[in-house]
């Protein structure tokens, strides 16, 4: 009886979170490269209130850079461990301080925009591929079930590219960025203990 | 506790995010620019020449050059930027001279000559290729390449939407391929030419920087050549046009290859594109087939001029003229429709053609009045007393004022006697000419010349024969006059022995000879 209340106690401390936003701040790791397009992203993420660990998972897009007259266009998939540092608060208003990292799949597509168009120009688009990883420190505030995020991300990848070079060289394609998101928790449930009164 | 590490999580981010940056070297391969003098590097293609490049943008291995950047030619001691892209020049021969060329670069017109007042927009970029004048003229046999020289060849890409877009004054040009040779520069596309002023539909249009275009017109016979009024000659010229070419200042098309220059006037080029086929000032030449209506010499019908040369001067004002050379199918109704035009048929039937193709000549000066009109042929002429004559080999020229005529005429009883003159269109005319023959025998050797002139009042021949008959001197002269009218001929010789003798047939008089009576005798 009293491992059948652990049990469904155990369930009732689990959470699933899913969410999206955007990085109002986010900048290249390709020196002089300029922010040209604000990035997106949407998550899913499962941990426990009794425990300090989650995992997510994000999918990012609509990132843009452009580096003279290249264009640096990178999304990827992202699997993070986070940790949460500290929390406080009540079920109305909940803040974590969550520090994390994540390793990447990284997909770039580095696009020739000069003064001319060059649709036909077998290196116009130049396509690559690879793993990365990824730091990360914020916090969320959780309102009930809602939840909104403030994190500093640093995503490190490096591509090969020609940029009109005879040989490829190696561009450092990722970004540090300040990103903001919302979120709804499902299972969070008011499971503060209150005492009893008698009257 | 946690506080500690809050702190330190800060500062390594701090810290990563201020040293993750790294620098990276790009070129956009596709902007022109300035040539490095100093630091260039040549290459050697075959049937073109030499073009440059700036060293650094270059790399050859095992005899394949790989170009990055801007290619530029020679011209006149000033390093003109061509195209700029990425391009491989392969198949390196043991005299260091490249056979091909492929790769991807900026269409653009040269910046150069007349081609600095072009305006190019939507400068894109286009696949390069490498062709010979042999090959372009394979698909294109009017367009302005020497079979062997090479040439780019010029592909816009289909997917772009803004096509290539250069501007000449009020003229638009679109091209979506087009060939260049880098060394004048010249440029050669198919297209619709327009603008207010004018238009050609589907015409291959060349232009060259530096009025290098050449233009060589057919040859004709020497006997028509020699009734030109101004020889046709070679024209070079900034602006190569074929297609159906209108000529509005006189009335008439031609369809074929034109080759438009500008000799006095040093902004010729852009004025054209301004003014137009009908207010620009240039001089023409033009290849091809024309269709020279009613309105072109007044007194012409309707005709077409195949393997046609056409000479157009506009330059020089108070000295316009064309003149048509080339090749008519003559009708049967052709020289009747015309002399019926002139003379009101007073001539309509001393002439006539077989059905046959002729050289002729036209030409059209400022003033109408001047223009002219011949045609190498063969004919027949009606000569009072004499009949129907054929003109082998003749030259007719026609203009307001008379027929003018020249050709082999056989006189009767005569060899083939070259005569010319004029015929008029009130039924007068002179012709005047003569023949020489050497008769060459065992026991004699003797040079006989004619001279014969032929008028509308009669008919004279004058004979001279010198020589030696049996070793003996002999000069014997004889002429021959007749008179249409009255009928009368006198035949007088200077014979060796007898001296000079004359003998007169009047119609119904006494004959003389000498100057007495004398009556024939049946031998």
């Amino acid at each position: 009886m009293l491992l059948l209340i652990n049990s469904s106690q155990a369930n009732a401390q689990r959470f699933f979170e899913f969410g999206g936003g955007f990085s109002p701040w986010s900048e290249s790791h390709v020196a002089g490269a300029t922010t040209e397009k604000t990035p997106f992203h949407a998550y899913v993420e499962y941990g426990n209130f009794l425990q300090h660990y989650s995992i997510s998972a994000r999918y990012d897009f609509s990132s843009q850079y452009q580096l003279e007259n290249y264009e640096l266009n990178p999304w990827f998939f992202g699997l993070f461990l986070n940790r949460k540092l500290l929390s406080f608060g009540s079920y109305r208003y909940e803040v974590e301080v969550i520090g994390g990292a994540g390793l990447l799949l990284e997909q770039h597509r580095f696009l020739d925009r000069g003064n001319n168009q060059v649709p036909g120009y077998e290196l116009e688009e130049e396509r690559a591929s690879g793993p990365g990883f990824a730091g990360r420190f914020g916090a969320k505030l959780l309102v009930g079930k809602f939840v909104g995020s403030l994190f500093l991300e640093m995503f490190r990848s490096q591509q090969d590219f020609t940029a009109g070079q005879f040989e490829q060289q190696t561009f450092q394609t990722g970004s540090n960025r300040l990103t903001l998101s919302i979120g709804y928790r499902l299972n969070r449930e008011n499971n503060e203990v209150t005492c009893p009164t008698y009257f | 506790m946690r506080l500690p590490v809050l702190l330190i999580s800060s500062i390594c981010l701090s810290l990563l995010f201020q040293g993750c940056k790294e620098e990276v070297v790009t070129t956009d391969i596709f902007v022109l620019e300035e040539p490095s003098v100093d630091d260039l590097t040549s290459v050697e293609l075959d049937g073109m020449g030499t073009l440059y490049v700036n060293s650094d943008r270059i790399n050859i291995e095992d005899g394949i050059a790989q170009i990055k950047g801007t290619l530029y030619s020679k011209v006149e001691e000033e390093f003109v930027a061509v195209t700029s892209g990425d391009f491989t020049l392969s198949d390196l021969d043991a005299n260091g001279i490249y056979q091909d060329f492929s790769g991807y670069g900026q269409a653009a017109i040269p910046e150069i000559g007349v081609f600095e007042d072009v305006v190019t927009e939507l400068a894109t970029g286009a696949s390069f290729g490498f062709q010979s004048g042999v090959d372009i003229r394979a698909n294109d046999e009017l367009a302005p390449v020497q079979d062997d020289l090479k040439y780019f060849g010029i592909t816009l890409n289909e997917q772009i939407g803004e096509k290539l877009e250069f501007t000449i004054k009020n003229t638009v040009f679109t091209p979506e391929a087009f060939y260049m040779d880098p060394n004048d520069p010249m440029v050669y596309f198919r297209g619709d030419l327009g603008t207010p002023k004018f238009s050609v539909e589907d015409a291959g249009i060349g232009l060259s920087a530096r009025g290098n275009l050449q233009f060589t017109p057919f040859e004709y016979s020497e006997e028509l050549e020699a009734v030109m009024n101004v020889p046709l000659s070679p024209l070079s010229g900034n602006i190569f046009i074929s297609g159906l070419v209108p000529i509005p200042k006189f009335s008439i098309a031609v369809y074929g290859e034109a080759l438009v220059g500008f000799v006095l006037n040093d902004n010729g080029f852009n004025d054209f594109f301004e003014q137009g086929f009908e207010d620009a000032q240039y001089r023409m030449g033009i290849n091809g087939l024309v269709i020279l209506d009613e309105g072109f010499i007044s007194f012409l019908p309707e005709t077409e001029i195949g393997r046609a040369t056409v000479i157009v001067e506009l330059e020089e004002a108070g000295n316009q003229y064309i003149q048509v050379a080339g090749e008519m199918q003559m009708t049967a109704d052709f020289l009747p429709e015309m002399l019926g035009k002139l003379d009101g048929g007073v001539l309509s039937s001393n002439f006539s053609m077989p059905v046959q193709t002729v050289e002729s000549y036209f030409y059209v000066g400022s003033d109408a009045n001047n223009s002219q009109f011949f045609i190498r042929t063969t004919l027949a002429m009606t000569i009072p007393g004499i009949g129907q004559q054929d003109l082998v080999e003749a030259m007719f020229g026609v203009d307001s004022q008379q027929i003018y005529l020249s050709g082999e005429l056989g006189v009767p009883g005569l060899a083939l006697v070259y005569i010319e003159g004029d015929v008029f269109y009130n039924g007068q005319f002179r012709l005047a000419g003569g023949a020489s023959l050497q008769v060459d025998v065992e026991v004699a050797t003797l040079k006989v010349s004619f001279d014969v002139v032929v008028t509308n009042d009669g008919f004279a021949i004058e004979a001279k024969a010198t020589g030696t008959i049996a070793e003996q001197s002999v000069s014997v002269s004889a002429s021959v006059a007749l008179n249409w009218e009255t009928g009368d001929m006198e035949i007088c010789m200077d014979l060796p022995v007898v001296g000079n003798t004359c003998a007169s047939f009047r119609e119904g008089q006494q004959r003389t000879l000498n100057g007495k009576p004398y009556k024939l005798e049946k031998l």
